[in-house]
């Protein structure tokens, strides 16, 4: 009841300050979200209506844009916030969600951004503009838990690269934070509209050691990834490749991604994905591996239907699994 | 004695001296104030080109430091001075400087004529690229102009494709008086009633750099939510009309020939109802009417669910569904039956089955065989390029290379135009692309083959980054080689939220042709509406203010136009030429010039409907250089007759009639209507 109230506190603040932020001249939309989502495990025989990450929820996004601003100074830039009401089977109570929430300033002259909230942290594999309701999670969740987080971040351009580094909490997608967390995280690559683009990033931070655990584990990360579009938005092929320790315990992974929508039908998507993460290199403590194949319908209505196939290696503490997952999407205004 | 006289001595020389000190400080106040006491006579005249005869405008006219005048765009001035002889300074930039001597009577001088010899200053000339000059300026003249046009697409934020398409501008002269007047195409709400939209506009050209918005008047204030419009003389009567392109039923206004329009697209048959965007005249059949082709975009239902497919869209993305999420619909030619009416011959000449999504369109002659080809640009969907065979067309856009882009893509291609864009008597084709696509410059080669030399001409890098909508291939500083405009504006009001560094508003962009085959952006030092950032869409180029120089016209998505004046195209000579139809259709269109002028050889056609969703001023300008005279011009009619001219002087307006001979006009501005 408290986290619900701090919630929808935190999102009147926001709204709030977007609308006195908006008399200066600023364009806004607003869009809202549906996801059904369904996931069937062969192993455990049953039917979970709230698959994690992507829960069952509704949802909409504010996305405020302001005017111009004036050369020499930070000026405010943008608004976003993106936030889903879900239902937590496990608790039994409706969930607040933060997806984006962050306030943008830039210096117009030279495209210098700061940015204040909850974001994507930049490392490893970032799109040019996010598409909501993704199924295929990227290698931070098996890495970290997140790839969103709360703090401040600065973007800019150096050359032909843009780079983007952020310091933030470590509370994930979580509200409260706990003592002793902090993360350092910085991309430079090619800028996203090339067809071919590659960056590396690092990660630097204290964390807890796992998702249910106080207790706290220092990480560091080296990364590196590539994108490469192909008649872009046709075939979109993308890899990442991560190493790293935590506390001295050698960590590391990868992710391959090959998107193709149908030429000749182009209602029709084919998705693919494996990613894999490992603790304790060479010989892996813990193993995760995940194969993923999938098709994505589009339908009218602004909504998606996608279907997908993930297979579950068995490895030290994970059993072998199918499952089955089923999504009815729609995000619009 | 001696003592008293050296002291009287002394005392009036002091006097004196002091006498003849106060004197001396007093005179010119005198002389001052005599001059101030006298009453000011006028004198007027006007300052000419002392070869042509051309009035020059904005001459500067001295009688002292805090005593002149600039001359009118006629040549003008008038002046009030005081009785008596006077020594008068004119000057202006390129001229030589002249000085006489003037005695004014109490009556004033009403007919003095100061004739300029040209005269390259001798300062430092300017280098870009490869080539140094003195480059023209683009001033923005929209309010002083009397322009308050406002373009509308509805409550923002833009929420669907149809509200960022539009609108276009088109030049042509409606009321004969040898001046562009302008029409602007505006767009709407979406959810209000016809008598709650705004209107399309008519500026009626003044011809004193000013307009008079005269849409009511004329009868033209079309409430349809427009996109864009061509004019040209159908009914071979004298007149201009003009066909106006909507999202819903297209209009077509007959002009009366005394100020006012009737609309008459239903009975004549072309009252589209379709989603018309790019639209053009020519006589493809070359029967001596002009007929016309309708580009028609998406099939788009407002109110209905998207038909979404996930090319453009994807899943979730926060942008509204875009081209690839909807079916094409097919383009119309209509032929002009020649007693009012038209007749829709698509499948009958080949243009469909091939539904495509339009946007612009533009016809030429690119394999010289006398009759007019047709490029249409298609988003995301391959151009067409329809060879016409003697009134049969046969799409060879794959073949020629102009179907897709050099990445073999599909491209969101917008505007077109026809032009030969290095002198080499070949049509070339210019086709502006959207973001992350170049715009395309292809050079024709001979047969139905176009090569892709966009990179080789340095116009690649610096227009990868801007959706590109208007574009232009125009000799804006006369050196007889065509440069070209783009005009630029991203299609998502939130762009700049979701992506590094776009924004919705984009800077427009001049590219100066360096005569060797490349371009060099220009835009930086060509005023301040470059630097500037707008949502710009259609585009279109004239000699508003008949001064030898070609003038722009810009409409901006939800904004303001930009009138912009050219300030100093014409130091370059120039000549302006007016083909009259007499078998061939009224306005030529379709007529091919060629014009030599020392080593500079150029060619140009008449069109109608070019750029994007847009129309130039008709009339075909050549810039000449340092030459001041044509040596030969030839132009071919689309009748097929040919015709031949030699030694023309520069600087003046040159209207050929089909069969009949030619005309020429000392001096553009007298807007005096060539009969």
């Amino acid at each position: 009841m408290r986290s619900t109230l701090i919630a929808f506190s935190q999102i009147a603040l926001l709204v709030l300050g977007s609308s006195l932020l908006s008399a200066a001249g600023s364009r806004s939309l607003l869009h809202r979200e549906l996801n059904l989502a369904v996931l069937y495990s062969r192993r455990d025989a049953n039917l979970d209506f709230h698959p994690a990450p992507l829960f069952s929820s509704i949802g909409f996004e504010h996305l405020t844009k302001f005017a111009d601003g004036t050369p020499g100074r930070l000026n405010p830039d943008a608004t976003d916030l993106y936030v889903q009401f879900a239902y937590d089977p496990l608790d039994d109570r409706l969930e607040t969600r933060f997806r984006d929430v962050w306030i943008r300033f830039v210096e117009p002259a030279s495209g210098f951004r700061v940015r204040l909230g909850h974001f994507d942290i930049p490392f490893g594999l970032n799109p040019i503009a996010e598409p909501r309701g993704v199924a295929l999670q990227p290698l931070a969740f098996f890495d970290l838990g997140f790839k969103k987080d709360w703090g401040l971040s600065v973007q800019g351009e150096w050359q032909n690269f843009g780079y983007e580094t952020a310091a933030t909490t470590g509370m994930g997608d979580k509200l409260r934070r706990r003592r002793g967390r902090y993360l350092w995280t910085g991309r430079i690559g090619i800028p996203t509209y090339r067809d071919v683009q590659y960056g590396i990033s690092s990660l630097y931070g204290v964390l807890p050691a796992s998702s249910l655990s106080r207790e706290l584990k220092t990480s560091w990360r080296l990364s590196m990834d590539v994108t490469y579009l192909y008649h872009e938005p046709f075939t979109v092929a993308r890899g990442e490749l991560t190493f790293g320790a935590d506390d001295g315990t050698t960590v590391g992974g990868f992710l391959l991604r090959l998107n193709q929508i149908i030429p000749a039908n182009p209602k029709w998507a084919i998705e693919t994905q494996m990613r894999a993460w490992r603790t304790g290199l060479p010989a892996a403590a813990v193993t995760r591996t995940e194969g993923v194949v999938g098709i994505r319908r589009a339908l009218p209505y602004l909504l998606n239907l996608r279907l997908h196939w993930r297979h579950y290696f068995s490895s030290t503490g994970i059993r072998e699994d199918d499952r089955i997952f089923v999504q009815i999407y729609y995000y619009g205004y | 004695m001696t003592g008293s006289l050296y002291k009287f001595t002394t005392t009036v020389t002091k006097t004196g001296a002091l006498f003849g000190i106060v004197a001396l400080l007093w005179l010119p106040g005198l002389w001052s104030n005599r001059i101030e006491a006298a009453s000011p006579t006028v004198i007027a005249g006007r300052v000419l080109d002392a070869e042509t005869g051309v009035p020059l405008s904005g001459a500067n006219i001295a009688i002292s430091d805090s005593l002149g005048t600039i001359c009118d765009p006629d040549g003008s001035f008038s002046l009030n001075v005081p009785p008596g002889v006077h020594q008068v300074t004119v000057s202006i930039v390129g001229y030589g400087q002249t000085v006489q001597e003037i005695s004014v009577p109490d009556g004033g001088l009403d007919d003095l004529v100061f004739r300029l010899e040209v005269e390259l200053l001798p300062m430092d000339e300017t280098v870009v690229g490869r080539l140094k000059m003195r480059l023209p300026v683009f001033t923005d003249v929209t309010r002083e102009a009397g322009i308050d046009f406002q373009h509308v697409y509805g409550e923002s934020p833009l929420r669907n494709i149809l509200q960022t398409t539009g609108s276009g501008v088109c030049f042509f002269d409606y009321d004969g008086d040898n001046f562009q007047d302008f029409y602007l195409v505006n767009e709407g709400y979406l959810d209000r009633e016809a008598t709650e939209q705004p209107t399309n506009a008519l500026y009626r050209n003044n011809g004193d750099g000013t307009f008079t918005d005269v849409t009511a008047a004329a009868g033209v204030g079309d409430t349809g939510y427009g996109m864009g419009c061509a004019a040209a003389d159908y009914d071979n009567d004298g007149d201009m009309d003009l066909y106006v392109t909507n999202y819903g039923p297209n209009a077509l206004y007959r002009n009366e020939a005394d100020g006012t329009f009737v609309e008459v697209g239903v009975q004549a048959g072309i009252a589209d109802s379709s989603w018309s965007v790019g639209t053009g005249w020519a006589d493809y059949d070359n029967d001596g009417y002009l007929d016309l082709f309708v580009g028609n975009y998406l099939d788009f239902e407002l109110w209905s669910p998207t038909v979404r497919n996930l090319v453009s869209l994807g899943e979730g993305y926060r942008m509204y569904p875009g081209p690839r999420d909807y079916e094409g619909q097919p383009d119309r030619l209509y032929r002009n039956s020649g007693d009012g009416t038209f007749t829709d011959v698509s499948e009958q000449v080949g243009l469909n089955p091939l539904v495509a999504k339009a946007m612009g369109c533009g016809f030429g002659d690119y394999d010289s065989d006398g009759d007019m080809d047709l490029f249409v640009s298609n988003d995301r969907t391959p151009n067409h390029l329809y060879r016409n065979d003697e009134g049969r067309f046969t799409e060879v856009g794959l073949w020629a290379g102009v179907a897709y882009d050099e990445a073999g893509h599909e491209s969101g291609a917008m505007s077109v135009n026809f032009a030969d864009y290095d002198n080499d008597g070949l049509m070339d084709l210019f086709v502006t692309n959207f973001i992350f696509e170049y715009n395309s410059l292809w050079r024709y080669v001979g047969g139905d083959s176009f090569v892709d030399v966009t990179v080789e001409a340095d116009l690649a890098t610096s227009t990868f980054s801007y959706v590109a909508w208007g574009g232009m291939v125009f000799d804006y500083d006369n050196d007889g080689y065509l440069d070209i405009y783009v005009a630029n504006g991203h299609v998502h009001e939130n762009i700049d939220v979701l992506s590094e560094g776009f924004t919705f508003a984009q800077p427009n962009q001049l590219f100066h042709s360096d005569g060797d085959g490349t371009f060099t952006e220009v835009s930086s030092r060509s005023g301040a509406h470059f630097i500037d950032s707008q949502v710009s869409r259609g585009v279109a180029y004239a000699d508003y203010d008949n001064d030898g120089d070609l003038d722009i016209l810009v409409n901006n998505l939800g904004d303001g136009p930009n009138l912009l004046r050219n300030d100093g195209g014409n130091r370059e000579n120039w000549l302006v030429v007016q083909p009259i139809g007499g078998t061939s259709n009224r306005n030529a269109v379709g007529a091919r010039i060629w014009a030599r002028a020392g080593q500079l050889e150029m060619m140009r056609e008449v069109h109608s409907g070019s750029s994007y969703l847009s129309q130039d001023d008709m009339r075909l300008f050549f810039g000449l250089g340092t030459h001041r005279r044509v040596d030969s011009l030839r132009i071919r009619w689309p009748s097929g007759r040919i015709d031949s001219l030699e030694n023309i002087a520069a600087n003046r307006l040159l209207i050929l009639r089909e069969g009949e001979g030619y005309v020429e006009y000392p001096s553009l501005s007298t807007g005096s209507r060539p009969n």
